[in-house]
C-alpha cells in the first residue's frame, strides 16, 4: 500500500515538473493570442533559442571559472530572457506587424515560415550535435523513504514549480493591475478604439510578444537544468505541447495555459507510469480531441458570444 | 439478437458510437449553433446511419441492406444528434439572453418572470434578427483553432512517432561536388551515406572519416589498377525518406558503391533504391538482420556488411545477463526504430530462451528528452538489470535521470552506445554502463598503421570508422581483382574471397553477412570505454 502511494506521489512530481515547463511555454502562446488572436507558430522555436542561450551562458560562465551557482544562474537568466526578448520582438516586427491587416492566415504562415528560419539558423550556427551541460543544481528533498523505493523531490524540480507559480501570478496581477496589463486588455478587445484612447498599440503587442519570449527563455533554461541535453529541434515537439495545453486549459486564458500545462504532463506521466510510455502522448491528443469536441472554448476559456 | 449488433459489440461500440456518435454530436451542436431546427438534426442522425451500416458491411461483414439494422442505428445516432443539439441550444439561449432566460436543467431553459412582463420573451430565432446571425455565419474562430490543432496534432504525430522526429529537413550533403559532377574519366565514384546532421550526426562522422581515410590511403597508393576513387558525401539524417533521396541522387552521380548507411531504418529502403540501379551497398553499421534477409528473399545481390547481426548481438547481451545476473528483475525497452526494436525483440527472445522472462517491456520515443516517468516505473518494478534497444542519446538521458531518480539497476545496450558523446550526456552517471560491440578492432595488429595515421591527425578512430575504412577496403580490393566496377562481378567476388582489412580477415557469406563475427561486453568507465576483462 505504502509503495503504491510512493508510485503514485513520484507520478506526480514528474507529471507536475514536466507540466510545469509546458505551462510556461503555454503562457507565451495564449498571452499573444489574447492580444491579436492568432498563433505565434514561432514561439517553440523561441523557447529552442532561450535554451541555447543558456547552454552558452553556462558554458562560458564555467569557462570563465564562475564559482557560486545561483548568481552565475541568475545572470545566465538574465541574459537569456534579454536576447530571447529581443528574437520575439524581431518576430513581431518581422512576421506579424506588417501583416497584421491582411488576411488572417497570412500572419500565421509567415510565422511558421519564421519557426523554420530559426531551427535552421541554430542548426547552421551551433551545429547540428546535441549540446549537452554537467548537472549544476544536484541534491533532492527525500519525502518517503520505503525498503527499495525512495520518492524524493530534487531542487531543480522545486525550482521548476516555483518559478512557474511565482511567474503565473505575476503575469495574473500585472493583467488585472497594471497600466501595461490595462492596455494589454484594451487592445484585446478593441485595437482602433483603445488606439483613439490614446493608447500605443504598436508597443503594447510588441511587449507582449517581448513578454511571452522572455517567459519562454525562462522555460527553456529550467529545461536545460533538468535535462541537461538540448538541440536544435526541442522547440518542434515542445511547442506543440504546450500548445495543445493552451488550447486544453482555454486560449486566451492566463490560469488555463497552467492548468492545461500541468494536466498534459500529469496525463504523460500517470499513463506512461500505470499503461505504456510508448503511447503517452497518444493519450494526451485524445484527451484533448475530446475536450475540443465537449468544451470547444477549452476548459476555463470564455465562449465566443455571437451577439444578435 | 439486435440488428444493431449482428457484427458484435466492439464494431457497435467502436463504429456506431464512438465514430458515428461523434460525428453525430458534432453535427448536432453546429445545427444548434446555426440556429437550425432540431428535425434537421434528427435527419442528419439517419444520414449518418447510412454510412455507419456501409461501413459495417465493408469492414465487418455486415448485412448492407437491414432494415432493422438502418433503423437501429439512425435511431441511436438521431437520438444522439438531437441531445447535442437541445443542450447547445439551452445553454446559448442562456448565454446570449440572460436578460429572457434562465436555465432549468442542462436541457431546458425558461422565461425570467421580469423578462415576460416587460414583452421580451419572444423566442429569437423567430425574430428577423436571428436570421440574420444565421446568414453572418460568423466563421468562429474557435472551430479554426480545434481544426488547426487536430492538422498540428496529426502533422505532430507523423514526425513524433515517424521513424525519425528530430530529422532536420536538411538537404542531402554534396561537399566538394560541383554541381555537374562529372567524374574525371577513369576516376571510380564512391559515396559515403549517413547521419551527418540530427541526434545521431556523431555516427555519421565516424563513417565519413573512415571512408575519407580509406580514400585518401588508396589514392595515395595509386588508386585502383591507376584509377583514383572519388568520394561523394550524403547525409540522410538516419530518416528513411531522406536516405532513399540521398541515394537516388548516388544513382544520378554515376556512384558504383555506397559505404552506408548508419541507421538500419535508412539502410533498408536506401537498399532497394541501390538494388535497382545496380550499385554495391556494405554498411558498417546496420545490424538488423532484415537488411540481408530481406535482399536475399528478393535476389538481390549488391547488399553487403561488415559489422554482425542483432540476432548475434542480442543474445550476446542476453547470455551476460543470464551469466551474471541470475534470478535478477530484467526491463526491456526499445526506442520504436527499427534497430532499436529489432534489437530489443532479439535480446528479449534470447532471455526468454534462457529462462528469464522480462519483467517489462516498454517503448518510448526518439527523441524524447524526458523519461522521468518511465524510470519511475521502472524503479516501481525494483528492476535491477535495464536492456535497452537505442541510439545514444536516449540511452543516455535514460542513464543519468534514472541515477538522479535514485535508480541503481544495471544499464545495458548495443553497439550505437560507442562513441564518445554518450559520455557528454550522462557525466559520472555513464559509470558502468555496459554495451555489446565486435572486439575493438583499434588493438588489431592489422589496424596499428591506419589508427596511427588517425591518431597523428587528432582523431580517436572509435566505433564504426575503421568497419568504414574496411567496407571501402574491401570494395577496392574486388575492384583491383575483377578489373570491373560492375555490381555482378563485384558481388560474386566478394561472396567467394576472403579479405585481408583493418579489422581483420572478412569473408561474406550467401547473404551479405560477414562470416564468424561475434560480440563482446563493453563497459563506460570515467569517459572512456573499454572490453569487459570477464566475460
Amino acid at each position: 500500500m505504502a509503495l503504491e502511494v510512493a508510485k503514485f506521489l513520484d507520478q506526480l512530481i514528474n507529471g507536475i515538473s514536466l507540466g510545469a515547463i509546458y505551462a510556461l511555454i503555454a503562457i507565451g502562446y495564449t498571452m499573444v493570442y489574447g492580444i491579436i488572436g492568432m498563433i505565434n507558430f514561432a514561439h517553440g522555436d523561441i523557447y529552442m533559442i532561450g535554451a541555447f542561450l543558456s547552454v552558452i551562458g553556462i558554458l562560458v560562465l564555467g569557462l570563465a571559472g564562475a564559482s557560486w551557482a545561483p548568481l552565475g544562474l541568475l545572470m545566465v537568466l538574465v541574459m537569456a530572457m534579454a536576447i530571447t526578448g529581443v528574437y520575439g520582438w524581431a518576430v513581431e516586427r518581422l512576421a506579424y506587424r506588417p501583416l497584421r491587416n491582411s488576411f488572417r492566415l497570412a500572419p500565421l504562415i509567415s510565422a511558421i515560415g519564421m519557426s523554420i528560419f530559426l531551427q535552421n539558423f541554430v542548426q547552421i550556427a551551433q551545429g547540428a550535435r546535441n549540446k549537452a551541460i554537467p548537472p549544476i543544481i544536484q541534491g533532492k528533498l527525500t519525502l518517503m523513504d520505503l525498503p527499495g523505493y525512495s520518492v524524493s523531490l530534487s531542487y531543480v524540480q522545486i525550482l521548476i514549480l516555483v518559478t512557474t507559480v511565482a511567474l503565473m501570478a505575476g503575469f495574473t496581477y500585472m493583467i488585472a493591475r497594471t497600466p501595461l496589463g490595462r492596455a494589454q486588455r484594451a487592445c484585446e478587445q478593441d485595437r482602433t478604439m483603445a488606439a483613439l484612447l490614446g493608447i500605443n498599440v504598436d508597443r503594447t503587442i510588441a511587449t507582449t510578444f517581448v513578454i511571452g519570449a522572455a517567459l519562454a527563455a525562462v522555460a527553456g533554461m529550467l529545461i536545460t537544468l533538468r535535462i541537461g541535453v538540448i538541440d536544435f529541434y526541442i522547440g518542434f515537439v515542445a511547442g506543440v505541447k504546450a500548445f495543445t495545453a493552451a488550447v486544453l486549459g482555454g486560449i486566451g486564458s492566463l490560469p488555463g495555459a497552467v492548468l492545461g500545462g500541468l494536466l498534459i504532463g500529469l496525463i504523460e506521466a500517470f499513463f506512461s507510469g500505470y499503461f505504456s510510455t510508448a503511447y503517452k502522448d497518444v493519450a494526451a491528443f485524445v484527451v484533448l480531441v475530446l475536450v475540443l469536441i465537449f468544451r470547444p472554448s477549452g476548459l476555463l476559456g470564455r465562449p465566443e458570444i455571437e451577439k444578435v | 439478437m439486435l440488428p444493431v449488433l449482428e457484427t458484435g459489440l466492439g464494431s457497435f461500440i467502436g463504429l456506431t458510437l464512438c465514430l458515428f456518435g461523434l460525428g453525430a454530436y458534432l453535427a448536432g451542436q453546429g445545427l444548434a449553433h446555426g440556429w437550425r431546427p432540431a428535425w434537421q438534426a434528427a435527419v442528419t442522425g439517419f444520414g449518418l446511419a447510412l454510412f455507419d451500416r456501409f461501413l459495417q458491411w465493408g469492414l465487418f461483414d455486415g448485412v448492407l441492406l437491414s432494415v432493422g439494422g438502418y433503423l437501429a442505428a439512425g435511431a441511436i445516432l438521431a437520438s444522439i444528434a438531437l441531445f447535442a443539439h437541445r443542450l447547445t441550444l439551452s445553454a446559448k439561449m442562456v448565454r446570449q439572453y440572460p436578460w429572457a432566460y434562465e436555465a432549468a436543467g442542462p436541457l431546458a431553459w425558461r422565461e425570467k418572470r421580469a423578462a415576460a412582463t416587460l414583452g421580451l420573451d419572444r423566442r429569437p430565432e423567430e425574430t428577423s434578427l436571428a436570421r440574420i446571425s444565421q446568414s453572418q455565419g460568423g466563421v468562429k474562430m474557435n472551430k479554426i483553432i480545434a481544426a488547426l490543432v487536430v492538422v498540428v496534432a496529426l502533422v505532430g504525430a507523423y514526425f513524433y512517432f515517424g521513424q525519425k522526429p528530430a530529422a532536420p529537413p536538411a538537404p542531402a550533403t554534396t561537399e566538394a561536388a560541383p554541381p555537374p559532377a562529372a567524374p574525371a574519366a577513369g576516376d571510380i565514384v564512391i559515396a559515403m551515406g549517413g547521419p551527418l546532421t540530427g541526434e545521431y550526426a556523431a555516427f555519421g562522422e565516424q563513417m565519413k572519416r573512415g571512408a575519407e581515410q580509406a580514400v585518401a590511403d588508396i589514392n595515395a597508393a595509386g588508386g585502383i589498377g591507376g584509377r583514383m576513387l572519388k568520394i561523394e558525401v550524403g547525409d540522410d539524417a538516419c530518416d528513411p525518406k531522406q536516405a532513399v533521396s540521398v541515394a537516388n541522387d548516388f544513382a544520378n552521380k554515376g556512384v558504383v558503391f555506397v559505404a552506408g548507411h548508419f541507421c538500419s531504418s535508412s539502410s533498408i529502403p536506401a537498399s532497394a533504391v541501390y538494388a535497382e540501379h545496380n550499385i554495391l551497398e556494405i554498411t558498417p553499421a546496420s545490424t538488423n538482420p532484415k537488411l540481408t534477409e530481406d535482399a536475399a528473399a528478393k535476389g538481390w545481390t549488391n547488399v553487403f556488411r561488415t559489422c554482425g547481426r542483432d540476432d548475434l548481438q542480442g543474445p550476446t547481451a542476453a547470455r551476460y545477463i543470464a551469466k551474471y545476473f541470475a534470478g535478477k528483475k530484467v526491463a526491456v525497452l526499445n526506442d520504436k526504430s527499427t534497430y532499436g526494436a529489432g534489437l530489443a525483440e532479439e535480446t528479449r527472445k534470447a532471455l526468454v530462451g534462457l529462462g528469464i522472462t522480462p519483467v517489462l517491456d516498454e517503448a518510448y520515443t526518439q527523441g524524447d528528452k524526458d523519461f522521468s516517468a518511465l524510470v519511475a516505473k521502472l524503479k516501481g518494478e525494483a528492476v535491477d538489470v535495464v536492456y535497452i534497444g537505442g541510439y545514444h542519446t536516449e540511452a543516455g538521458l535514460i542513464n543519468r535521470q534514472a541515477r538522479d531518480a535514485g535508480l541503481a539497476a544495471v544499464l545495458i545496450s548495443g553497439d550505437a552506445l560507442n562513441t564518445a558523446e554518450f559520455w557528454s550526456i550522462t557525466g559520472a552517471a555513464g559509470e558502468g554502463f555496459l554495451f555489446t560491440f565486435a572486439p575493438d578492432p583499434r588493438n588489431l595488429p592489422t589496424a596499428k598503421d591506419v589508427v596511427a595515421k588517425f591518431s597523428a591527425a587528432g582523431y580517436d578512430p572509435e566505433g564504426y570508422t575503421l568497419y568504414t575504412y574496411a567496407a571501402v577496403q574491401v570494395f577496392a580490393a574486388a575492384v583491383a581483382a575483377t578489373g570491373s566496377t560492375e555490381e555482378a562481378k563485384l558481388a560474386a567476388y566478394l561472396r567467394a574471397n576472403a579479405f585481408d582489412t583493418v579489422v581483420g580477415n572478412l569473408a561474406f557469406d550467401a547473404k551479405g553477412d560477414v562470416k564468424g563475427t561475434g560480440y563482446v561486453m563493453y563497459e563506460w568507465s570515467n569517459g572512456a570505454y573499454k572490453e569487459k576483462a570477464d566475460q
